[in-house]
Formats: structure tokens, sequence, C-alpha cells
């Protein structure tokens, strides 16, 4: 996990987008790829440089399924919630995964090992049904290979 | 007109009006519980149905607008039960179970509840309990018994609500209690310009969010409570006195905290004020007030206001009786006045008809001229404004503010110091796509809004605007801000544009360095008419009317040392002049008539004590020369007595014929300065505008360079926007309640610079005087200045003044290193 960042480098990082050309989401983006979550100073640098309000930044942040506002975990396994993966039997793979991490969607571990996301679908369907452990598709999953993977991630395997 | 048909009545109405504000001000009833009145029609709570003949269904009369020959049913069977409906989908977000119950006027607090209501989900036990429009609407339209979900398990009763935002001393937030109407976001935005609030989430999660998304406090609200004005449920309420907050009188009457005049309602129990709304028929303030209006009726507890009279008895000062008082009181300024001068300093929130009194006794039975201790500094911008324009009083009418298509603000911080004017120029800038220059070394809100910023050193606005002004009249300034501005200014028309300025009110130098700027400014936009087109809001609320009264002529205040007797009214010299407290020790004679148990009034032979403003009856002239009405809203506290009282029994005790009661003085007042005379005749609401001619003549004369004196950080000061001021004269440790303004501002880089960090203990001395307080690291502050509140520790800044009115430069440190 990354330090919290500094206002400074969070100034730098946004200073070349502009007020008024639809910046919000463009620079909210830049900041989780970076930092991989929106602090709260973030915010409120995001709504200077864009000549708005921080109101109006985290409405959208908190609109966002995809934007976080805390850290994310050291291993994400984001599970595809789209309609190829769920016609292939996503949603075994989804409970399975529930109970064997013992989380609900949206969760994560007490130390922030490892957690577990709704995605959404990225077009690999051929792949289906999968998750993505740290953005890197694992596919043609069965409900044993779930397991498998759950386990491998917290470690007691 | 349009003629429109409204359950059989005609009724006549400008085509193209919001349907909803015509059915209410023409007396239907119509539930509506997102309708802002005078905003866009958002549409959201759908109770507003009613039956308009021709399109087909019910219609919504937010959305619908008048129209010639309309025919309007608001009250069928079908509108009726389609309200209903609507609303029954509204109570799934909010406890119902008291607002659909058929048995609710029996309910009393004690009664254990037959249908299971837990007690915290009682209408009962909410603070806004037979004062909540969401409760009246249901009563209105008939929700008792309407209970189409008997038997089925409710999410909203089972699932866990956030908690309540009770952190800071001024608003609760309490989101269980929410309906998501998003009037407050719409207020906050729209009326305030401010954007403190959001809808955060979405679908059933929606909520409404401030700021970043947590406490209040740490948003950008200003603590306005324009959203509590309009909030329908006890989501957002005032925090001070909300459970008492069911006044048995409301009195419309004027805030005393600034010179822009806003009405307010102040409602009070049993003499006590315990809610303040924003007042009627303000044409300028409107329905808005800022923080200081609405929380300052509540800046000390009753009983830390002064209640007895009290005559010193050696080193102690005893109760006394206002007989007593007053004839103890007349009897020491009198022998004082035999072994030297005796000096009278009133304060700036009397009445005009308060200091008419205090005039005669300064001039009738002491022999000297009334003064005020920010006479020094007031004193300064006047005399920058005559030497300019030929007369301190501006003939702008602050109403066209609003409107304005451009403006250039000379301000420390007029958002902070004089705030709902900021919020009219926020207007301009918003409605009217207004040029707004602002020239501030500070870095406000109203920047966001402004389309050029000149930000000069710290303390030299009037330099700055001085500057403007001569690149407006053709001068090559090599500044890209100023170039830009004058470009600016020159795109629109000169009617559409004003010139605002609210000169310091601590530093006389950059007080009257302000003021010329501002007026040179005026002088090349507007020629002749300058001060047609220039407001200039004093440092409190009734400078004007002191300076009508002719109060402020005399500098007792520059020499309070030479002094023999004071006779101090409302205020407390130590705040404002240099050594006061020291001059004060040596003085035969200190009669002191005030509200608080202040510095001055510790020292004092004779104190009387006095109601504060709310509880006189008089008038107020503001910054833009209207002459408002102050109604008695609250009783003195204990043996006090309302300040006109007092005054009219010292003036007994010195043997004085005084007018008998304040509507006899403003008699008085109008017979001596006719253009009272309209004021006398009639007041209600906004007031009266008193006739201020413009002075028709102008010349620049330039702003000298500032002095600067001693080295390190220049030290920037003005009126902050939370700090009541009565209770800074009593050193009240929470005189400013969410404690921004009780610490020094240091820029971003010298902190850096001297390894300051936030909250760390700093000093800050210029070799003299030191000043220790936390700090606060903010990019508001300017690098090479710090920021010291003009009430800071009691307006402990004053003293850094030199005797030319400069501020000096300070050295700053971190007392233990970071």
């Amino acid at each position: 996990m990354k330090a919290e960042p500094t206002t400074q480098e969070l100034r730098k990082l946004v200073a070349d987008f502009r007020p008024g050309r639809g910046h919000v989401m463009p620079a909210l983006h830049r900041i989780q790829d970076t930092y991989g979550y929106i602090t709260r100073k973030a915010i409120e640098v995001v709504a200077r440089q864009l000549n708005t309000t921080p109101a109006l930044v985290y409405g959208t942040v908190s609109f966002y399924d995809d934007f976080r506002t805390e850290p994310p975990p050291e291993t994400e396994i984001k599970w595809c919630s789209g309609p190829a993966c769920h016609m292939r039997g996503g949603d075994r793979i989804r409970r399975a995964l529930e109970a064997e991490l013992n989380m609900p969607m949206g969760g994560h571990s007490d130390d922030h090992r490892y957690g577990l996301h709704l995605g959404q679908c990225n077009g690999t369907c051929h792949e289906a049904p999968q998750v993505w452990v740290n953005e890197k598709v694992v596919g043609n999953l069965s409900v044993v290979d779930a397991i498998h993977l759950a386990r491998r991630v917290k470690g007691s395997e | 007109m349009a003629t429109l048909t409204v359950d059989g009545q005609t009724i006549e109405a400008p085509e193209g009006a919001p349907l909803v504000e015509v059915l209410k001000n023409n007396g239907f009833y119509i539930s509506s519980l997102c309708y802002i009145d005078g905003l866009k029609p958002y549409a959201g709570c759908r109770t507003c149905l009613v039956d308009i003949e021709g399109p087909p269904g019910l219609q919504l009369s937010c959305t619908a607008v008048v129209q010639d020959g309309m025919s309007v049913q608001t009250s069928t069977e079908e509108v009726k039960e389609a309200r209903r409906a609507v609303l029954s989908v509204i109570l799934a977000t909010h406890s119902d179970r008291c607002l659909t119950c058929h048995r609710r006027e029996h309910c009393h607090p004690g009664d254990i509840c037959l249908r299971d209501d837990v007690v915290t989900h009682r209408c009962l036990t909410c603070s806004k309990n037979y004062r909540c429009e969401l409760q009246a609407t249901c009563e209105m339209v008939g929700m008792s018994g309407y209970e189409p979900w008997v038997g089925e398990t409710r999410s909203w009763y089972t699932m866990p609500h956030p908690p309540a935002d009770r952190a800071n001393p001024f608003m609760e937030f309490d989101p269980q209690m929410c309906i998501i109407c998003t009037r407050c976001q719409r207020a906050c935005e729209e009326k305030r310009h401010t954007g403190a609030i959001t809808l955060s989430g979405k679908g059933w999660d929606t909520r409404i969010a401030f700021g970043a998304g947590g406490a209040i406090d740490e948003s950008n609200c200003d603590f306005s409570g324009a959203c509590i004005d309009v909030c329908p449920t006890a989501a957002l309420m005032e925090h001070p006195n909300k459970w008492v907050a069911k006044p048995d009188e409301w009195t419309s009457t004027t805030c005393d905290s600034c010179a822009v005049g806003c009405s307010i309602m102040l409602g009070s129990r049993e003499g006590r004020g315990v809610i303040v709304r924003p007042g009627d028929g303000n044409a300028f303030s409107g329905d808005q007030i800022c923080v200081r209006g609405r929380y300052h009726y509540d800046s000390l507890k009753p009983r830390e206001r002064l209640q007895q009279h009290q005559v010193r008895r050696g080193p102690i000062q005893v109760p006394a009786t206002i007989d007593e008082a007053v004839s103890q009181a007349a009897s020491a300024l009198k022998a004082a006045a035999q072994k030297g001068p005796v000096g009278v300093l009133v304060g700036q929130t009397v009445t005009n008809e308060e200091a008419l009194l205090a005039k005669t006794i300064a001039a009738d039975a002491l022999g000297t001229k009334a003064d005020s201790s920010q006479g020094p500094v007031v004193r300064a911008a006047k005399e920058a404004l005559e030497e300019r324009l030929g007369t301190w009083r501006m003939a702008t009418d602050a109403t066209n503010i609003p409107t304005a298509k451009g403006i250039v603000v000379v301000q420390d911080d007029i958002e902070e110091s004089h705030n709902v004017m900021s919020v009219r120029i926020k207007d301009a800038a918003v409605h009217q796509h207004a040029q707004v220059i602002v020239i501030s070394s500070l870095r406000s809100e109203l920047v966001d809004f402004a389309t050029t910023w000149i930000r000069p050193a710290g303390g030299e606005e009037g330099q700055a605007a001085d500057l403007l002004a001569r690149a407006l009249n053709g001068e090559n300034v090599d500044d890209p801000d100023i170039q830009q501005a004058v470009e600016q200014l020159n795109g629109v028309t000169r009617e559409e544009t004003f010139v605002v300025c609210a000169p310091n009110p601590v530093s006389p130098r950059v007080s009257a360095d302000m003021a010329g700027g501002a007026a040179n400014v005026a002088t090349a936009l507007f020629g002749q008419e300058a001060s047609e087109h220039l407001i200039v809001l004093p440092p409190q609320v009734n400078t004007y009317g002191l300076l009508d009264a002719g109060l402020l002529d005399s500098s007792t205040a520059n020499a309070l040392s030479d002094l023999s007797g004071l006779l101090v009214i409302r205020e407390d010299p130590t705040m404002h002049i240099p050594g006061a407290a020291e001059a004060l020790e040596r003085l035969n004679a200190l009669v002191v008539i005030d509200n608080v148990l202040s510095e001055t009034a510790k020292a004092a032979t004779v104190t009387i004590a006095e109601g504060r403003a709310y509880a006189s009856a008089g008038t107020y002239t503001q910054g833009d020369f209207r002459v408002q009405v102050l109604t008695p809203a609250t009783l003195p506290e204990g043996d006090a007595v309302p300040l006109f009282g007092a005054l009219k029994a010292l003036a007994g005790a010195l043997d004085l014929q005084v007018p008998d009661d304040p509507d006899a003085a403003l008699g008085v007042i109008a017979k001596a300065n006719p253009a009272y005379m309209p004021a006398w005749d009639m007041l209600v609401g906004e007031g009266v505008r008193l006739e201020v001619p413009g002075s028709g003549t102008a010349k620049m004369v330039p702003v000298s360079a500032a002095a600067r004196t001693g080295d390190g950080l220049q030290i920037v000061t003005g009126r902050d926007l939370y700090t009541a001021a009565d209770a800074a004269a009593l050193r009240h440790p929470e005189a400013e309640k969410l404690h921004r303004y009780d610490r020094i501002q240091v820029s971003e880089e010298d902190a850096e610079r001297l390894g300051i960090n936030d909250e760390d203990e700093i000093e800050i001395s210029d070799g003299t005087t030191v000043v220790r307080a936390p700090a606060t690291v903010t990019e508001r502050v300017k690098e090479g200045t710090v920021f010291v509140s003009s009430l800071l520790q009691g307006g402990i800044v004053s003293e850094f003044l030199d005797a030319d009115g400069n501020l000096p430069r300070v050295r700053a440190g971190a007392l233990t290193p970071a």
C-alpha cells in the first residue's frame, strides 16, 4: 500500500486539468490509477483545480462504485458481473468466493490484505466465467477453481 | 396579467409565473416539499399535484406556469388521493408511524404507544415537533390512517442509519430525518453560491453529504443556515436552543453584526432569544443572513452578561441599584471634569437615538465631544474619501449590486466582514456573468467568482487599487492582472459597474489607503459621478449613524492618556486602542455602560448594566444609508436596563433635559438633520434610504506607498466571520466557537520555511508586543504575511499599531520545535 499522497503531490498530478471542460472524471481516474484511491484531500485539490466545490467532486466519487475513498486491499479479486459470465454460472463463482473469503461483495479483510469487488464486463467474454486478480484475468473458472483461488489469496493454501 | 380559474374562483396572475407560487399566494393549500420559492422547480417530491383542464392526468403545479384562461382544480378527490399516495412513498424514508397515526393529537410525551412505535421514532421526541413542514403537510393532505403498508415489514425501521453530525456549535444534521428533497443542496448552491452540500451515492443509498463527505465543519459550509430555513424536516437544525425554539413572540428587527443591514426575525421565549430567521421585506438581504446574524443572539449565555449595576468600593465592585449607580457615575464624572478633560467613547452598535443622548451628555454636561474606540480607523477612511470625492456619504444604492455587470471589490475579506454583501456580489457573478475584480491579499471564496484576482502584498490593497485606477486612466502599468482587469472593465457599461470597498477595521493607515484606492478606481471609471457608484462599508453596524450625528469628530481615542475621566458606552477601548489598559488605570473616574464585564468594565468606578442591541428600540444607519428599525426583541438580563434608559437616567443625574423615548429622540435627530425626516415618518421592513445626493466632484489623489517597519512577516488583519464581538470583549474562550480564527494563520510557504505545522503553538513578536496562539497553515494567506483576526484575544492585534496607524512586520516561530 502506498503512503497517503501529500497536497503538493496531488496538485502536481492534476495540474494540467482545466475548469469547465468535463475534467472531473479524468482527474479522479488519474488519482485513483496513481494512488489506488481518492483521499479527501484529493477531492479538495481536484475541486480547486477545476474551480468547483468539493461537494460536487465528492458527489461524483460517491456515485460511481469504481471510485474508492479508502486504500485498496493488497490483493483484490474483482468478480465480473457481465451477462456472458452470468450465463456461464458466474453467480456460483460469486457465492463460492463470498463464502470462502467470508465477506460480502465490496468487503475486504480487516488487515486490508485481500478484498472482493464487483467488476464490469471488460469484453474478454471467451474467458467467462471470470474474475480479475489485481486486474489480471483469471478465466474459465469452475467453482472448485474459485475456492482454490480464494484459499490461495487468503494464504491458507 | 393572465386570468385563471382555481376551484371555481377567478384570480389574476402574471403570465408565466410558477403556478405553485400563485396558488400559495392566493390562499390555496398546495403540499410542496421540494419547491423553493423563486428558484427553478426541481419536481422531486411530486406532491404538488393539481388537476389542470386540458392535459391528461394530474400535473405538477411547480413545473406548470400560469396561462391565460387556465382552469385548475386543487382539491378534487382524485387530487387528494394522488397526493396521499405520493406522500406515502416519501414517508417510506422517514419515521412515519406518528405522521399517519389517527390518534396523534391525543398522544402525550409520557404515553405508551399502543402501536409499538419506539420512543426515538415518535414525533413527540423530535425537536421539530409542531414546527415541522412534513408533519403539517401530512396533516393537511390527510395522511391520518393512510397506511397501505400495514402488515408488511418496512425496511426503514430495520436498517441502520448513518450517525447524526452534531460536531459543530451551529448546525446539526441527522440523515435519518432526511427525505432527500434536495432543498438544502439547491439553497446552498443557488441562493448562497457556496455549494457545500451534495447528493452522495445513488438509489436507495442516496444521502445528503457536506463538502468532501466528512463533518459539516470540515467542509466549506459557512453556517449561514440557508439550508435550515428550507429543510422540511428535522434533518437540518440549529444546534443552539433547538429544543426550546418554539418562540412565544417573533420580533422583526435588524442584525447588529455589520453594516450590510440584514433584517432578522428574532424569536424569543420569556424575553430571551431562542431562534433567528431571516426577516421579511428587505430589498438587499432578502431571505439571507449570515452565521453572525443567525447565531450571535446566542454568543453568550444569559448568565454571562452583566446583570447588576456595580459601584467601586476600594478594590472591589459591589452591586448597586440603578439610582445609586447613576448618581455615583454623575458625581464621579463631574469631579473628574474639575481636574481635567473628560472623554466619552461610544460603541458603534448603539442606535442613533442612544447616540444622541451620549452626544448630549458629552457636550452639555462634560464639555467634550464623543468619540469611538475605532474612531481613528473610521476617520482615516472618511478623510480619504472627502479628500477625493468631497464627501464621505456615497450615494450608491446597494440593491444595484446583484444586477451589476461589473464590480471591483477592494477588501480584506468581504466574505468574512460583510457576508451578505459577498453573497450579492456572487449573485451578479453567477446570474449576470458580471466581471468581478477582487483586490485582496487574502484568498476568500469570492476569489472563485472573480474574473480577475489582483493579489497585492498584505495590507497594500489600496496601493493596488490606485494602480488599477491609473491603468484605467490610460497609464501604462506593467502588471498582467491589472491589464486584464482594465480590459474586462472596459467591456461592460459604466452604469452597471460598481466599486465596493470594506476598509480595514484595525489599521487607520490601511483603512485610508483602501478607501482612497477604491475612490480612485471609482473616479477613473465614473468621473464626477464616482460617489454614485461606490459603496464603502464601515467596520460596524452604526458607524455611519454615529458619523451623521457628529460623534466621531473629536479624537478622544487618540489621546486617552491625557484624560481625567472617561465615560464608555457599550464598548471596550482595550480592544482597539494600543496601550488603552494602562491609560484607563490612570483615570480619576471611569464610568462604563455595557452588557458584558469587559476589561474596561473591570477597571470601572461605576458600571451600569444595559441590555444589548436586541433589547433596544431605535434605528441604525447602515453602510448604504438605509435607516433600519431595531425593535426590542429580548429583555435585558437581571437588573440591566435598555441602553436608552440607562443613558436617560445618567442624563437625569447630570441635570440634563433629554428626549423621553427613542421615538422622541428620532424626532430631535430629524429636526436637526432633515435627511432623517422620512425615517421618523415611516419605518418598516427594509427601512428608509436617506437622501444622499451625488457629490458631483471627484479627483484622484495618489495613494502613497505603504510604510513598512520591522522585519519578518507582515501582519494582515480583518474582521472574521465567526467571532462574536461581545464575547471577544469578555475575552471568552468560546468567542469564536468554531476555533478557526482564534489562531494565527500562516501561509503554506512560510510554514514550510519556518517549520510550523498546523496546530503548533506559535509566537509572533515585533520586539515589544508578543502574541501566542495555535497556528493554522492555509493558502488563504499570502507568502510573507500572517493573518491575525481583528478580534483574536480581545483585539490584541491593535497593540501592534504604531503612532502612524501602521502594522509592523513580525518574527514568527513555533514555540515547541516541530
